[in-house]
Formats: C-alpha cells, structure tokens, sequence
C-alpha cells in the first residue's frame, strides 16, 4: 500500500531521530553542567559544611568527568533505569510515570477542544470569507494571540470558577478517583491551552481552505449539484488539512511548554511541573529523564505526522511529486 | 415543430470589480433544440466561458448581477431557488470543463467522484454504484475500468481523465450537456478522440450538447450549429454546414481566415485580427467589433446592431459580407 | 495585416493613501508606551517601589491612575517601569535572533551541503527543547536579570530565523540576478551582502515584528514563573503572579497590568500585520 519512496523516507526519518535524541540529551547534559547551583548544596540546605558538600558529591558520582557520567546513564536509561532524583530519592522513572499520562491527558484534551473549536471556525471563516464572521473571528484571534496563556487561565478562572463556580481554580483529581471529577478539573487547563492555540489552528484552516475553494474541482462539486456542507466537509476540508497536521505535529512542542505554566498555574501533577521543580532544584536526573520523554516524544510526534500525510494525501502514499 | 429544450432571452452577466462594471455578457438570447448541438466560438475574453458558467448559475453570488431568463422546461433557471437548482445540476443538465487535472479533486477515488453524482441524484445503493461506475467507464472507453475505481486522478493520463470527467458528467443521462472546452488542454491525438466519443454519446442517449471552443477545426466535426460570439454579444449564428460556406459578419470571417493553413504556400503570412478585444467595464456605443473591421461604416459606430434573422441564419451587422436581398 | 498589439496601461490596485485607523492607534500607543519608560525616570512618575500601606488594592483614582496592589505601589508607576523591562527584552532577543539566525540561516542556505547540514542539525537539536523549557533552563542557571533573561529569548528565537533566513536564501540563490553576479565576478561578501541580504530583509523583517510581540510574551511567562528581573523591580508577568492570591477580592489588581501588556501585545501584532501586507505587496510585484 505504501510505495517504496515513502517506506525509505520513513525509515531516514527513524535514524535522523534517534540520532537527535542523542543529541538533545547529550546537549542537555552539558547545560545541566553549567547550572552554578550544586545539587549537593540544594539538598543539604545552606547550614551543611564543606565536608559533607564534598563526601555527598562523591556518593551521588558528581566528581566523575562528564562523559563518563552521561555514558553511565545512558547505559542505564537503555535498561529503564533513569536515576532517582537527588531531593526525594524517587525512582525517576517511576515519578515520570506518573505524571507523563496526566500531562498527555492535559494534551490530549486540549488538540480536542482546540480542533473542535477551529476546525469548523476555519471552515466558517473560509466560506464566508471577508464577511461580519470572518472579520469577528479574525479579531478574537488576534486577541487570544496577544493574551500569554497564563492570563487567559486567569480570566478563565475568574469567569468560570471564582465568579460562576461551575469549575475548579485548580487541583487535580485522578480518574481512578472519579473520572468525571478528573475532566472536570481538567477542563479549565486544557481550555485555556486550547483558547493559546486556535487562532494558530483556525488561520491555518481558513488560509488553506481559501485557496482550495478556489480550485476547479469545487466548482466542478458544485456543478454535479452537491449542497455546500458536502462540498466543504467532503470535498474541501481533506486537501486542506495538510498543513494543519503538520502544525498539530510541531505544535506539541509549544504545548508542553505551555503545559510547563498551566500545570503551575492550575496545580495540575504533570511533567511539566515536575520539570520546573527539578530546575529551581538542581535536581540533574530529573531534569535528564524528562528531556530524554519529551525528545523521544517529539521524535514519535514527527513520525506519526509524516505517517498522516501518506494517509491523507494519496500522491504522497505514491511517492509523486505534487 | 419540436419546443426547444433551452431558451435563453436577453442574458446579460455583469460582475463588479475595483476596475469597474465588467460587462461579460450583453443581450445573448438563443435556442438549443432536443438532440442537437450548438458550438460558442470565440476568443478569449469573448464571454462564452461566462455563458457557460451562467446557464447553471455557477458564477460567484456576490460579484455578478445577472438579467434575463434561462428556460428550461419550462421553468426559468434564473430564478429558481437554491435547492431545487441542485436537482437540476449533474442530473438533467451536466457540465465537464477544460482541465481535467484540476478538475478532480486530488485526493478521492474515481470511484467515489461518480459515485457521488450517481448517490445524490439516483439514490443507489453501493452496490448498484459501483455496478453502474463501471459501465460508465467502459462505455467512455476505459479499459479495465474495475482496476480504475480505486484510483486517484493523477495516476491517469490526461486523456483518460477526460473521459472520467465525461464518464461523470453522463452518469445520470443528462439532457444537456455543457462542455467548456473540453479538448483544449489535451494533446492533438487525444482531442479527436474526445470528440468522437462526444459525438457517440450524443447519439445514443439523444442529449443535446453546448459546446464552447476557439477552436473553430474542432467544432466543424462536432456542431450543428455554429454560434460566433465577441465582447460579450452573439454576432453571427448559422447551421455549421452553411456557416463554413459563407459568412456574413466579418468578424466570422476574419476568425475563420485567421486560422493557421497547413497548405499554404511558403512565406504566406499568417492572417491575424488586427486590434485587441474590447474592453468589456466600457463597451463602444455602436457595433464592437466596428474598431478593427476592414469594412467600418460611421452608422456602425453609432448602434450595436441588432441581430437580424435570414432564413435558418441570424447576424448582427449592419454591412454583412454577402448582400442580402 | 499583423500588428503589434499597442502598449496598455497596466491597472493598478488602488493603493490606499492614508495608513489604517488600526495602525495609527498601534503607532500611537507603543510610542507612548516607549517615551514613557524612557524618561520615566525624569518625569513625576511616582516610584515603583515604595508602597503607601494605607492605600493597597486602591482602585484607579486621581491619585494612582491605575490603581496599587497588595503593597500599596503604584500600579501605572510599576506598568511603565515594567514596560522598560518588556521593551527592552522583546527588542534586544528580536535582535539576537535576527542577527544570528539571520547569519546562520544565510551561510547555511548559500554554501549548502555540510555547513548547510551542520547549521540545520544545530538548529533541530535546539528546537527539541520546548523554547520555555530552554529559556527557564537558561535563566535559573545564568541568574535573573534583564540581560540573562534578553539572551534566553533570542537564543530560543535564533532556529527560527535560522529557518526563514535559510529557505528564502535557497529560493534566491539560483535567481538571475544572483547569477549575472557572479558571471560579473562579484566576490562572494559582496554577493550576499549586497544580492542576497537586501531581498531577505522584507521575509525576515516582517517576521521580527511579529516576535517582538512572542518575546513580550515570553517574558511574561517567565515573570509569572519568579525568572525575570528579581523583584521588587516590576515586571507586568510577576506583577500579575504576586497579586493572583487577590483575585477573588480585588481583580483589577491582575486585570489592569494584564490589560497594559495585552495593549501592547495586540498593538504590536497589529504592525506586525500591518508590516507583512506591506511587503507582500512589495514581493508580488517583484
């Protein structure tokens, strides 16, 4: 089903990340090297002496040189084994596995809601180009795009939650506690992550969607007798969305930025948080293990993107220049 | 005497654009009987192409004001609501168009680009679809046409995607069918045999077919009649037979004469129009044609001459080639 | 008889003279906004610091335009003064973007093959990182401060200017005017400087404009996160996390600074826009 050209470029993009991978976490090592702050110190506090600075670094193998260090990780890493962090002596591993769903679960819902929002904005705004809609959701796009995410939580949370009551300002419930409670205390974190993307998401659309309403095979839909809602979901939508899964795919990357402040801001238990802690603490396998997820997670992201091309556009599958 | 299937009174197609007032089709009234064909010709910019485009009101809402009457059995198109047009387009009169590549959507199968025709207008079932698909096919000349069902447009050739766009356009056995220069983009060999298998469509279904062209070579196999169409206005209407005898405007004339001969002798010039077309957002008060015709009057520049009927002929012209008793 | 068709006047689309209201209001306010924080020192502002204890979570008055917060500290005082910080930030990361990615995106996108893939290895390995992820990292080792927070920025902004500067650089490379260049035996600087970088400027101008408004954003979110300038300076990102406990009781108090960067941000983006139909225009008719 898939032809030859678009199997090998697969496979180049495998290797290409691997190899990325690598680098990311070796790049990051070294920049957890020039952190001043000593996780010794951070752990012992501001009162332990020289002494036990210098036997706790001995022990937690911060004497070692770099290279040495970073192969000994690795080695493990390849067996699952990510250190245990410096402040709570927690398995890495373990504390990423219980917080990497939740902020996956904050993610997921967020591409939900923000699709759901701009894909049938964009589809409205392309179609009724240039009109009172068109210009209305061009100007609450600029707006969510000048607002940083924080601050539309914020309102968000004032609205829905202080003045209305109808969600949580924050807190986490876990679904095995409740699954209702767990999307109720997600809604307003993953909304106010949604509200940062749809402008990004409904401009997209609406450009693509503007240029293939203009191509001869919809007028040729037209001209067989199909109403508008089939030709704009059945017809336009599909060779519109190309550059919104590749926008979908690298926009994973600001999500778990933005992830990193909404878990803040909400107190929801994700990496997010935790990689923020590990940095104000100094805490270099914490940090480590979360770099080596989010990169192996981008590498997955890239390919399943590449992946959803060959699905949706049939020239691609065929290895033709289009 | 048989009613015409179509009648077109007093078209007139303007659009609005930041230039001004595009006049694109002025006063255009002809009739287009059962099972025959009537071929626009024209250059570019002439309007036949907005003609086309104008009988199943596929031009854009906003920017062209429309006036006049399309009556087709009876009720007049020009008015019809939205939703009832959609039962007449693709179903009782079809339309297929110059590029077939950009004519198909890219990414669905050929099987559901008929399908869909043969699903919103017939109500068959899947099964019934795909049965029907394939005899649609083979009889536009498609071999092996269950293999192609699966496929997408740009793994046919030029040619046969034609044929696909025919094979779609004939899936619900239209009675008019309309086609803008279908041939155009297609390389020589292929036109001929587009043409032809135009022709044995018509024949065997009764349709009748408005074909559009510049190209006065292809529409002399193909036409009943021939109509000649500049700035936006017919000017000269005839059977083809005739037409090709003798003209009466000149601007047929030149149209015709302009046409590159294969055997003329070496160092013939080639007999272009001299001039440009009119520019349609400010036509001349009198006759459009009138700046670059050999055989001005000063009475041509003062009114559009009206079409005027001789026999089984009509031309608009004040000073026609063959003087007329 | 042929004759050549005679010369006809190209119709123009009417170019509007006078500037948009949208953008006359965008220039208005950034301008206020940078004379202010420039001679903020110089003019009556009160002082961003000192707090009047009787007067915290005053509403706008004759007194405080804007308002105090919790501290009782002027809110218009600690907005301009924190407009300084933003300003500052948003053009200098703008600028170090610009400059070296603009650089690296050039000599990657002209020389092509191994410093071409040195550069674009560079440049996804960075942008494997999330930019906050990078820029928290940056700051919370180098130390809060406008300049440590200002090189964060514009090292997370540098792959992206990388990346246009590099693909409009590979789409110029093989013009003509590039070539008859050569052929003249332009020496190479002369080639990219004088060839090459002025026609990369509309793309990359354009896109600067639209970054000034990401990196006020930016460092926004690390004020809200405690990693911009360290406190009591004002920054509008901390201004609003120190006073988010107040929110039920005294909104204002986080609305009105969230307002001003909003502003600002929007005006911005507004340029931005504004910027990006001027020299699409440009390009068409080149």
């Amino acid at each position: 089903m898939i032809g030859a050209p678009a199997a090998r470029r697969i496979r180049t993009q495998i290797l290409t990340l691997v190899a990325i991978v690598f680098a990311a976490t070796a790049l990051t090592f070294a920049v957890t090297e020039i952190l001043p702050g000593d996780a010794a110190v951070a752990i012992l506090g501001d009162t332990a002496t020289e002494a036990d600075i210098k036997s706790l670094r001995a022990e937690l193998g911060l004497e070692r040189p770099l290279v040495v260090r970073y192969a000994d990780w690795l080695a493990n890493a390849l067996t699952g084994d990510l250190g245990r962090s410096y402040r709570t002596r927690e398995y890495i591993a373990t504390m990423i596995g219980q917080r990497l769903p939740v902020t996956i679960e904050l993610i997921i819902i967020t591409q939900i809601i923000a699709l759901g929002l701009a894909v049938p904005a964009g589809i409205i705004a392309a179609y009724r180009n240039r009109s009172g809609v068109d210009h209305a959701l061009g100007a609450v796009s600029i707006g969510l795009l000048s607002t940083p995410a924080f601050v539309i939580g914020i309102g968000l949370i004032y609205t829905l939650s202080v003045a209305l009551g109808w969600f949580p300002a924050s807190g986490y419930v876990r679904p095995s506690d409740s699954i209702l409670g767990n999307l109720h205390s997600m809604f307003l974190p993953a909304l106010t992550l949604a509200l940062a993307e749809f402008p990004v998401y409904m401009r997209l659309l609406r450009a693509d969607m503007i240029a293939t309403l203009q191509q001869d095979f919809i007028l040729v839909a037209r001209a067989k007798g199909l109403g508008v809602r089939d030709i704009l979901v059945g017809h336009a939508l599909r060779p519109s969305s190309l550059s919104l899964v590749t926008v979908i795919g690298i926009n994973l990357g600001r999500l778990v930025g933005g992830a990193v402040i909404i878990e803040t801001l909400f107190a929801i238990p994700g990496i997010g948080q935790m990689l923020v802690n590990a940095v104000y603490q100094h805490d270099h396998f914490a940090i480590q293990g979360v770099i080596l997820v989010i990169a192996t997670g981008f590498v997955l992201i890239n390919l399943a993107v590449d992946m959803a091309y060959v699905l949706l556009d049939p020239r691609v599958r065929h290895g033709v220049d289009s | 005497m048989t009613e015409p299937l179509l009648q077109v009174r007093d078209l007139s197609i303007r659009f609005d654009t930041p230039r001004g007032l595009v006049h694109a089709v002025n006063n255009v009234s002809f009739n287009l009987m059962p099972g025959r064909t009537l071929a626009i010709v024209g250059e570019s910019g002439s309007g036949k192409s907005v003609l086309s485009r104008a009988i199943l009101r596929l031009l854009p809402d906003a920017t062209a004001r429309r006036s006049g009457q399309i009556l087709f059995d009876g009720k007049d198109l020009a008015s019809l609501g939205e939703a009832e047009l959609r039962k007449v387009r693709g179903k009782d009169i079809a339309m297929i168009f110059q590029d077939p590549m950009s004519s198909l959507n890219p990414v669905l199968t050929i099987e559901r680009q008929i399908g869909e025709v043969l699903e919103l207008h017939l109500g068959l079932a899947a099964a019934a679809r795909r049965q029907r698909t394939i005899e649609l096919l083979t009889s536009v000349g498609i071999a092996s046409a269950e293999q192609r069902l699966k496929e997408y447009p740009h793994q046919l050739s030029g040619g046969l995607r034609q044929r696909v766009m025919i094979a779609m356009a004939l899936a619900c056995r239209p009675r008019i069918l309309i086609a803008d220069e279908p041939t155009t983009a297609l390389d020589v060999t292929i036109q001929m045999q587009i043409l032809v298998l135009l022709k044995r469509q018509q024949r065997e279904t009764g349709m009748s077919m408005i074909f559009i062209s510049h190209d006065l070579a292809a529409v002399g196999g193909i036409a009943d009649e021939v109509a000649v169409m500049y700035g936006g206005r017919f000017v000269e209407q005839a059977p083809t037979e005739r037409f090709f005898k003798t003209r009466l405007m000149p601007y047929s004339e030149a149209l015709l004469k302009a046409r590159p001969n294969p055997f003329a002798p070496r160092g013939a010039r080639l007999e272009a129009i001299a001039g440009r077309p009119p520019d349609l957002t400010a036509l001349p008060p009198g006759c459009s044609f009138a700046a670059r015709c050999t055989h001005q009057q000063p009475d041509c520049l003062r009114s559009v001459p009206p079409m005027t009927a001789l026999s089984d002929r009509r031309y608009a012209c004040f000073h026609p080639l063959v003087s007329v008793a | 008889m042929a004759s050549i068709a005679e010369p006809v006047a190209v119709a123009h689309p009417r170019r509007r003279s006078r500037p948009e209201f949208g953008v006359v209001l965008a220039i208005a306010w950034i301008l206020a906004l940078v004379v202010l924080s420039i001679l903020a020192p110089y003019i009556g502002i009160q002082s961003p610091d000192e707090g009047d204890l009787l007067e915290t979570l005053a509403l706008p008055s004759a007194d405080h335009w804007l308002g105090t917060d919790s501290l009782g500290r002027d809110t218009f005082a600690r907005a301009i003064y924190g407009a300084q910080v933003s300003l500052t930030v948003a053009l200098g990361s703008v600028g170090i973007g610009l400059t070296f990615g603009g650089t690296l995106g050039l000599v990657g996108g002209y020389f092509g093959r191994w410093p071409d893939r040195l550069i674009m290895g560079t440049m996804t390995v960075l942008l494997c990182f999330p930019g906050i992820i990078l820029a928290i990292a940056l700051v919370s080792s180098l130390g809060p401060s406008v300049g440590n927070v200002t090189f964060a920025i514009g090292v997370i902004f540098i792959p992206a200017f990388a990346r246009i500067a590099r693909a409009n650089t590979l789409s110029l490379r093989s013009r003509e005017f590039v070539l008859a260049a050569q052929s003249l035996g332009a020496k190479l600087p002369r080639i990219l400087i004088r060839e090459i970088l002025p026609n990369l400027m509309p793309a990359l101008l354009s896109y600067a404009v639209v970054m000034l408004g990401v990196a006020v954003l930016a460092e926004a979110a690390l004020g809200f996160l405690g990693l911009s300038v360290r406190p009591p300076k004002p920054s509008w990102g901390g201004m609003i996390a120190a006073e988010r406990g107040n929110l039920a009781e005294a909104p204002h108090v986080v609305f009105i600074p969230a307002a001003v960067m909003f502003l600002t941000v929007l005006a911005i983006n507004w340029l931005g826009e504004a910027t990006r139909r001027l020299f699409d225009i440009r390009a068409q008719s080149l």
